[in-house]
C-alpha cells in the first residue's frame, strides 16, 4: 500500500503504461467502495430481495474478474471492465431509486470513464450514460424536482448533464492534442539524441583502441563484480542464483557474437533467442538503452554553461540578426553537411537510395527551426547554385 | 531516503515553465469560452422564463464583469505571462462564485450540477493550486447548501436519508473528480519533464559530442575551405544579381578571427566596423564547440531523423531498466551492469566518485528506472555493493 500511493505522489515520472495500471488500480478501490456502501443502501431500492442480492453478488464477481485481469496485465481489458462496471452501478442506483443522489451517479460514471482519458471509450461510454441520464431526468423527474422548483428545471438538469459531457469532450480532444504533440517532440528528441549517441560511441570506441585497452565486458574486474552483484540481488528476490549466472554468461556471450548471429543460429533454442532479444538492449558494445543512459548519466557531471533563455534555441537568429551574416552562416554550415557526407560515402549511397533528393543535404530537416524566412527563401532561389559552389562532393 | 526524487538536471525547470505557459494560453481560451456559452445559457433560459429585468440585469453584469477580466488579463498575458496565471485563479474563484451565487439565487437543485461542471472547466488548466481552490470551494458550496439551505434538496418524491445520501455522493463525486485531476495532471507533467530533460540531455549531448571529437583529433581540419567555398559562391551570387559584394568584407572578418587576430587589430583593420560586430561575428566560427558548430551538428543529426506515427504512442522510447516486458532476473541483470560500469568508469569520459553515483541513483529520476525490488535492496546493501566492487576490483576493504 505504501508503495504504491508512493507510486500515486510520483505518477509525473513513471510512463504512461504504467500510469494507465494506477489509473485502474485507484478505479477498483474506488469502485470496492462504492460497492460495499451499496449493500446499506440497498435497503432503499424498489427491487425485491432476490434481485438486490443477485446484483450486488454479481457486482462482487465482476470486481473479481477485473482484479484477475489486472493481475494477468490486462489492463486495457479491466479497464473497459472498469467503465461497464460503473454504468452497471449508476444503473442500479437510477433503476432502484428517484433521487437527487442517484442522479449523481450519472456525473460520477462519467468522471470514471473521463479519468482514463481515452477519446472512444468517452465517445461511446460516456454518450451512453448522457442517453442514460436524458431519459432518467424526464422519466424520474419528480425524485429531482423540489415542490418549489423554477420553471423548466427538467431542461435546466439535461442541459448541465450535456454541457458536462462537452466540458470533458472538450478536455480530453485538447488533452489528446497536446500529448499528441508533445509526444511527438519527445519522439524526435530521442531519434536526435539516438545520433548523437552514435558518434560518441564512435569516439569512445576509438580512444579505446587507442590506449589499446580491451573493452568492459571482456574485463575480468568487470566480470567478477557484474557476476557477484547480480547474484547477491537475485538471491534476495528469486531466492535463486543460478539462472541470474546463466543469463550473465549469455549476455557476456552476446557481446562477442552479436544479438543476429545467435537469432539466426537454428541450433540455438526459440527460448534462448528470446531472452537474446531481451538482452540486446542493455548491450554495452552498441547504442543500446543501455549505452544511452549511461551517457546521459554521465554528461550531468560534465561541466556545461550556465542557463540562458535561449539555451535549447538553435535558430541563427540567436547568433547574429544582419540577414548577410546569417547567410555566410548558413553557407558554412551547409558546406558542413556536404563535407560530412563527403566522409561518409556509405551514409552518402544510402541517403541517395532512399531519398529520390538525395543530393538535397536540407531535405528532411525542418528549416525554420534554424533559419529565417529570409535565408529559407534565399536557399530555395538559389538551390542549384548552392550546390555546385557548396556541395563540391556531389 | 522516502523524499521525494528530484530531476537529474536542474535546468530543465525553466523550460518546464515555458512549456506550461505555451499552453496555458490555450487553455485559457478554452475556459472563457465555455465560460461565455454558459453566460449566454443562462441568459436565454432568464428571458425566456421571463424573469424581471432588475434581476436579469445585474446577473448580466455579473457573466460581463468576469469575462472582461478574462479577456484582459488574457490580453496583458501575451506581453508578461504572469497575468496568464493570475487570469486562470480569478476565472475559477469567478465561476465558482458564479455559479454558488445562481443556486442561492434561482434556489433550485438542478443548478447544483453546474458546480461540477466548473470543477471540470478549471480542471482544464490542470493545475495544482487550482483543483485546492476548486475543491475548497465546491466544500464549502455543499456545506453551505446542507446547513443554510436543506429544502433546497427535498425533492417532491423524496427518500429517507436523502440530504445525507446527496451530501455523501456529492463528496465521493468530488473525490473522484480529485484524483481525476490530480493523475491527469501529473500525467501532463511527465510530457513536459520529459521534454525538457531531452532538451538538457540534447545540449550536453552535443558538448560532450565536440569534446571527444577533439579529443580524438577529428574535428574539422581544413577550416579556410569552408571561407573560400562560401565567398566563392556568394561572389558568383552578388555577380548574378548585380549587386555589390556584401559578403566578402566579413568573410575575411571571419578568417581573420580564425586567425586570432585580437579586437584591437581588427579594429584597425576594419576601422567601419566596432567592437560588437566582432564580438557577434565569432559566434559564427566554424572550429570545434562554437555556437555556430552546435548548430551544424544539430541540423546534421536532424536530418537523418524520420519519425512514424505509430511510434509515438509506443513505449519503447521510455528508458529504463524496469521493463514491464522483461523478466525480474533481465531487470536485475541490466541495474548491475550499469552500476558496475559507472563503477568501472568508461574509458574516455572522467570518473563520477561513488558518493555522486549513490546519490543520483537514489534521489533523482534514475530511481524510477529500476525495479523497486532492486533499488530497495540497493539501498538497504549500499555498502555490500561497494565492497563487491572493492573486492572485484581489487581495491581492498572500504570503509
Amino acid at each position: 500500500m505504501k508503495e504504491f500511493l508512493k507510486k500515486v505522489f510520483n505518477t509525473e515520472f513513471l510512463p504512461m503504461s504504467e500510469v494507465r495500471k494506477i489509473k485502474l488500480w485507484l478505479v477498483m478501490g474506488f469502485l470496492s467502495f462504492v460497492t460495499v456502501i451499496t449493500i446499506p443502501y440497498s435497503t432503499f431500492f424498489d427491487y425485491s430481495l432476490v434481485m438486490k442480492i443477485i446484483t450486488v453478488s454479481g457486482l462482487f464477481l465482476l470486481l473479481f474478474v477485473m482484479y484477475i485481469l489486472t493481475r494477468f496485465n490486462k489492463t486495457l481489458a479491466a479497464i473497459q471492465v472498469s467503465i461497464v462496471y460503473s454504468i452497471l452501478i449508476m444503473l442500479y442506483y437510477t433503476q432502484g431509486v428517484s433521487s437527487f443522489y442517484a442522479y449523481i451517479f450519472f456525473y460520477i460514471a462519467l468522471s470514471i470513464i473521463i479519468f482514463y482519458q481515452e477519446f472512444f471509450s468517452y465517445l461511446i461510454y460516456g454518450t451512453v450514460v448522457v442517453v442514460l441520464g436524458v431519459y432518467y431526468t424526464f422519466a424520474f423527474r419528480e425524485g429531482l424536482v423540489t415542490s418549489s422548483d423554477i420553471v423548466g428545471s427538467v431542461y435546466i438538469y439535461v442541459t448541465v448533464l450535456i454541457l458536462f459531457y462537452l466540458v470533458n469532450f472538450i478536455h480530453i480532444l485538447h488533452n489528446e492534442k497536446i500529448y499528441t504533440d508533445l509526444n511527438y517532440e519527445w519522439v524526435k528528441m530521442n531519434h536526435i539524441i539516438h545520433n548523437y549517441q552514435d558518434d560518441i560511441l564512435y569516439y569512445l570506441e576509438d580512444i579505446r583502441q587507442d590506449a589499446q585497452k580491451s573493452p568492459i565486458y571482456e574485463d575480468l574486474q568487470f566480470q567478477e563484480a557484474a557476476f557477484e552483484l547480480s547474484q547477491f540481488v537475485a538471491e534476495q528476490i528469486v531466492k535463486e542464483g543460478k539462472e541470474i549466472t546463466n543469463l550473465m554468461d549469455l549476455y557476456i556471450y552476446i557481446h562477442e557474437k552479436g544479438v543476429n548471429t545467435i537469432i539466426e543460429n537454428p541450433e540455438i533454442s526459440i527460448a534462448m533467442k528470446k531472452t537474446a532479444n531481451m538482452l540486446g538492449k542493455y548491450l554495452l558494445n552498441e547504442n543500446s538503452d543501455m549505452f544511452s543512459m549511461l551517457i546521459n548519466f554521465y554528461i550531468r557531471f560534465e561541466e556545461t554553461k550556465s542557463y540562458q533563455k535561449n539555451r535549447y534555441s538553435y535558430h541563427l537568429d540567436d547568433l547574429t540578426s544582419v540577414r548577410e551574416e546569417q547567410i555566410i552562416a548558413f553557407c558554412l554550415i551547409y558546406t558542413y553537411l556536404a563535407k560530412e557526407l563527403e566522409k561518409n560515402p556509405e551514409w552518402n549511397r544510402l541517403e541517395a537510395n532512399e531519398d529520390e533528393e538525395g543530393d538535397n543535404l536540407l531535405s528532411a530537416v525542418e528549416l525554420e527551426e534554424f533559419f529565417a524566412s529570409e535565408v529559407i527563401a534565399f536557399y530555395n532561389d538559389n538551390y542549384e547554385m548552392i550546390k555546385k559552389y557548396l556541395n563540391q562532393n556531389k | 531516503m522516502n523524499r521525494k526524487k528530484t530531476y537529474a538536471f536542474a535546468e530543465i525547470e525553466q523550460y518546464r515553465e515555458y512549456l506550461e505557459i505555451k499552453n496555458l494560453r490555450g487553455k485559457n481560451k478554452i475556459v472563457t469560452g465555455v465560460f461565455f456559452v454558459m453566460s449566454l445559457l443562462t441568459l436565454a433560459y432568464t428571458i425566456i422564463a421571463k424573469y424581471s429585468w432588475t434581476f436579469i440585469v445585474p446577473m448580466t453584469i455579473g457573466f460581463l464583469l468576469l469575462l472582461i477580466i478574462a479577456f484582459v488579463f488574457s490580453a496583458y498575458g501575451e506581453e508578461d505571462y504572469s497575468y496568464f496565471k493570475i487570469s486562470k485563479y480569478i476565472l475559477t474563484l469567478g465561476m465558482f462564485t458564479v455559479v454558488t451565487a445562481m443556486i442561492i439565487i434561482f434556489q433550485s437543485p438542478s443548478l447544483i450540477p453546474l458546480l461540477f461542471v466548473v470543477y471540470c472547466l478549471s480542471a482544464i488548466y490542470q493545475d495544482m493550486k487550482v483543483m485546492i481552490i476548486s475543491n475548497i470551494y465546491f466544500l464549502f458550496t455543499i456545506i453551505f447548501i446542507v446547513v443554510n439551505q436543506p429544502e433546497l434538496l427535498l425533492a417532491q418524491n423524496t427518500t429517507t436519508g436523502s440530504t445525507f445520501s446527496i451530501t455523501f455522493f456529492s463528496l465521493l463525486f468530488l473525490l473522484m473528480l480529485s484524483i481525476s485531476s490530480y493523475i491527469i495532471m501529473k500525467e501532463k507533467s511527465f510530457f513536459y519533464n520529459q521534454i525538457s530533460k531531452s532538451k538538457e540531455i540534447e545540449y550536453r549531448n552535443i558538448d560532450l559530442l565536440l569534446k571527444l571529437r577533439h579529443q580524438t583529433n577529428k574535428q574539422e581540419k581544413d577550416i579556410s575551405a569552408y571561407y573560400y567555398q562560401t565567398n566563392e559562391f556568394l561572389k558568383a551570387f552578388s555577380e548574378k544579381l548585380e549587386i555589390p559584394n556584401i559578403f566578402e568584407e566579413k568573410i575575411r572578418i571571419l578568417m581573420d578571427l580564425e586567425n586570432k587576430l585580437s579586437i584591437k587589430e581588427l579594429l584597425v583593420k576594419y576601422p567601419d566596423h566596432n567592437q560588437q560586430d566582432f564580438e557577434r561575428l565569432s559566434k559564427l566560427l566554424i572550429p570545434n564547440q562554437s555556437a555556430l558548430d552546435r548548430i551544424a551538428v544539430k541540423v546534421s543529426k536532424t536530418k537523418s531523423t524520420d519519425i512514424k506515427r505509430r511510434e509515438i504512442f509506443s513505449a519503447t522510447h521510455f528508458k529504463s531498466f524496469n521493463k514491464q516486458s522483461d523478466t525480474t532476473e533481465t531487470r536485475i541483470l541490466a541495474f548491475v551492469i550499469f552500476y558496475v560500469a559507472l563503477k568501472k568508469g568508461l574509458l574516455g569520459l572522467d570518473k563520477i566518485s561513488d558518493t555522486e553515483i549513490f546519490n543520483m541513483i537514489t534521489n533523482t529520476d534514475y530511481y524510477y528506472f529500476i525495479d523497486p525490488r532492486v533499488m530497495r535492496i540497493y539501498e538497504e546493501n549500499a555498502e555490500v555493493f561497494e565492497a563487491i566492487i572493492s573486492d572485484a576490483f581489487g581495491l581492498g576493504a572500504k570503509t
